[in-house]
């Protein structure tokens, strides 16, 4: 990438009201730094406080997602994923993008389906169903199921997702992309 | 007796847990890398107070500012410790602070106190700044 082309990059991010992105490795250290700086940008950016704290709670689970389950960096620096935060007027899209074994994609996806066709109210009362089980994980991690439903609850529309086969050559892999409005 | 301290972190929170102040307190934030192995030593300890110590009341104050999905499960835990503890004859009162502008900690002091009857948890909305 040259200079005219990093400032069309950045010309095409500012205009696309790209508050936040990052893509690469991610550990808990990063994270809470990253967490720290978002805060900052979404009070520059004239958030509310119910819209930076919902912002920043879909951000934090999508995060620890990604910490937790993406697909280990080759250099040792945790895991890779992307993030990002974009403003949505009136509001903001949340972002991310992670690595998915291929087999984990069904299942994934009948998770994201089935709280894709709740309503926040719905969402609210499978969140402390689920926590009230004891927070047993029927999903695909151990704490996807209450984090996905914290975006619902928070989302102003449904949770969007989508799977992009990945070429042969890194394992069968999917990379999985979800997107929460607040 | 249990004299137990944690100092606060950008993703932990403070946790004082006192058997001679009958206290036990989380203040700030909540996510921390490995959500299970940050509680366990606390909820071992909170164990050790209410079923070894026997200690015949407890407050509880709880101001977390923010808390990730899998911390919302470990307080989860806390609380169904210190029910048991309460439907043994421990008093267990609970201070639920929250930002009146945070629906979902609202909703999580509403869903403790659906779950655990035997706790006295009452909600304490912050002051706005």
């Amino acid at each position: 990438m040259d200079a005219t082309q990093f400032e069309h990059f950045v010309a095409n991010a500012t205009a696309d009201g790209v508050v936040f992105y990052h893509s690469g490795p991610l550990d808990q250290a990063r994270v809470a730094g990253i967490g720290g700086v978002l805060r900052r940008r979404l009070r520059e950016e004239g958030a509310n406080g119910a819209q930076a704290r919902k912002v920043f709670a879909a951000f934090m689970e999508m995060a620890q997602n990604i910490v937790h389950y993406g697909t280990p960096d080759p250099a040792g620096c945790g895991r890779f994923g992307a993030l990002s935060v974009v403003r949505e007027n009136p509001g903001f899209a949340v972002m991310c993008g992670n690595y998915l074994p291929s087999a984990h994609v069904p299942r994934v996806r009948a998770w994201l389906e089935e709280v894709q066709g709740m309503s926040p109210e719905h969402a609210r009362q499978a969140y402390h169903r689920k926590l009230s089980s004891g927070g047993q994980d029927d999903e695909y991690s151990k704490g996807a199921g209450l984090g996905l439903l914290t975006m619902a609850v928070n989302a102003a529309a449904p949770i969007e997702f989508v799977f992009v086969p990945q070429p042969p050559g890194h394992g069968d892999m999917n990379f999985l992309f979800l997107k929460a409005v607040i | 007796m249990t004299e137990f301290y944690l100092p606060p972190s950008p993703c932990t929170p403070e946790v004082v847990l006192s058997s001679s102040k009958s206290l036990l307190t989380l203040k700030g934030e909540s996510y921390p890398e490995n959500v299970l192995a940050f509680y366990a030593s606390l909820l071992e300890r909170i164990r050790t107070l209410v079923e070894d110590e026997r200690l015949p009341r407890l407050q509880v104050e709880m101001r977390i500012t923010y808390y990730n999905s899998a911390s919302a499960k470990a307080f989860h835990r806390i609380f169904q410790l210190l029910n048991q503890a309460g439907e043994r004859g421990c008093a267990v009162h609970v201070l639920w602070h929250f930002d009146p502008e945070d629906d979902m900690a609202r909703d999580l002091g509403n869903n403790f106190r659906e779950d655990f009857p035997a706790l006295d948890l009452v909600d304490v909305p912050l002051a706005v700044a």
